[in-house]
């Protein structure tokens, strides 16, 4: 049923596009609220076990707040990569409508999405440079040779799985197996 | 006296012919006239009923070799034609009388009917000459309708064959499109958070749009470039 697309009306025009700063902020807030509570449930997780071992002695476990800071931003790095080699999408792109693609319009490759979360974790302000730069690229982007566009869409970016999204005009190659549908989006 | 003068020359005159005409010759004897006459008056003497059977006889043989000798050598049908006013004679004649004792029956029965139909092009009869919407008109569909076995019409259509001539994937596709089914699903069982999803994506689209525009436009005026193609906007390059 490729004809029939679960998308509303309004945002089908915007489905492939490169996305903007607004937008990806608010993705990358929601995956860093998700860390930091998957971090917060953690330490509460520690905490608990040791009250279990020993609950007479039992105090709350001391962290200086470099090592919590790091351990959470190590746990979005790690679970950042994973989400895109995966799925191509984190928590906070599904919740926003986002997915995070090579040149050829398919789920970044492991390393790639490895370096892209050290790179978005480490060197946030890059994101910036989607303001200025073609395709609304961030600085993690120009290195990795990705892009983040708009997707409503509920499924994988594996392979031919997710033949409606669509790289932006400048990193497509000729051999570009997806999108039979551009014509129900904006040239790009 | 005249009178007897007349006859008399008259006589004179055609003695020699009615000679000839009782005694033509080369005629057996048995043929001439005058022998009848003669034997005529003798049997009418005796018997008025032999003389009228031996003229009768006679006759019998006069009659038809006069007739026909004379009938070979005159056009009775031009004769008639030029004589004969047929139109004033067939109007004496009282043809409903003779209709009447027709046998039409007979005369259909010997009729080729079929070799008359193939003849006959009826559709371009009925077609000149028959008011059809007036005829149409007359007829109770209604009542025809009432009749006819709907079940039994449809048991003869190949519905399998027009099924398969059916584009019935694109043919839902189409009415899906046209009445927005995602929507219709979305509208019915989507929930306030798939709502608000909703909005605060459409939201941030439009925040995308406006912050990349007015940052664009900063970036141009900042660097006086002119005509800076807008990096992204539906229905624009992106």
């Amino acid at each position: 049923m490729s004809g029939i697309s679960p998308i509303p009306h309004e945002a089908r025009p915007y489905q492939g596009r490169p996305a903007g700063l607004v937008t990806r902020t608010v993705a990358a807030a929601v995956d860093l609220m998700l860390a930091i509570a998957a971090s917060v449930a953690g330490y509460l997780a520690v905490a608990g076990a040791q009250f279990l071992l020993s609950p007479r002695t039992f105090q709350f476990p001391r962290l200086s707040s470099w090592v919590g800071l790091s351990g959470t931003l190590l746990l979005l790095i790690l679970y950042l990569a994973i989400a895109w080699a995966v799925t191509g999408r984190s928590l906070g792109a599904t919740v926003m409508g986002l997915r995070v693609i090579n040149r050829r319009g398919r789920r970044p490759r492991p390393l790639i999405a490895l370096v892209r979360a050290v790179l978005s974790v480490g060197v946030p302000l890059g994101l910036l440079w989607c303001l200025v730069a073609r395709e609304r690229r961030s600085v993690q982007d120009l290195i990795c040779g990705t892009s983040v566009v708009y997707d409503w869409s509920s499924g994988s970016a594996s392979g031919s799985l997710t033949p409606r999204i669509r790289p932006p005009a400048s990193s497509r190659s000729g051999e570009s197996d997806l999108d039979s549908e551009a014509g129900a989006r904006p040239a790009g | 006296m005249a009178a007897v003068g007349v006859t008399r020359r008259v006589w004179d005159v055609a003695e020699p012919v009615v000679q000839v005409w009782l005694r033509p010759p080369l005629v057996p004897a048995r043929l001439q006239p005058a022998d009848w006459l003669a034997e005529l008056g003798r049997r009418a003497a005796g018997s008025g009923t032999l003389a009228r059977a031996w003229l009768s006889g006679r006759l019998d043989l006069l009659v038809p070799a006069v007739t026909g000798q004379i009938l070979s050598r005159i056009d009775l049908t031009a004769i008639v034609e030029q004589s004969v006013d047929l139109d004033a004679l067939v109007g004496t004649v009282d043809l409903d009388a003779v209709a009447a004792r027709l046998d039409l029956n007979a005369v259909a029965q010997n009729l080729d009917l079929e070799a008359v139909l193939d003849r006959l092009d009826l559709t371009a009869l009925v077609a000149q000459r028959v008011d059809l919407n007036l005829l149409v008109g007359g007829v109770d569909l209604n009542a025809v309708a009432a009749r006819l076995d709907v079940d039994a019409v449809v048991r003869t259509v190949d519905l399998d064959a027009v099924i398969a001539r059916l584009d019935l994937v694109g043919l839902a596709e189409q009415v899906i499109n046209a009445i927005d089914l995602p929507e219709i699903i979305r509208e019915s069982s989507g929930s306030v958070a798939s709502e608000t999803v909703r909005g605060a994506r459409m939201h941030s689209i439009a925040a995308d749009d406006v912050v990349g525009d007015a940052v664009s436009r900063a970036v141009d005026r900042l660097l006086f470039r002119r005509n800076r193609t807008a990096p992204a906007g539906p229905g624009e390059n992106s």
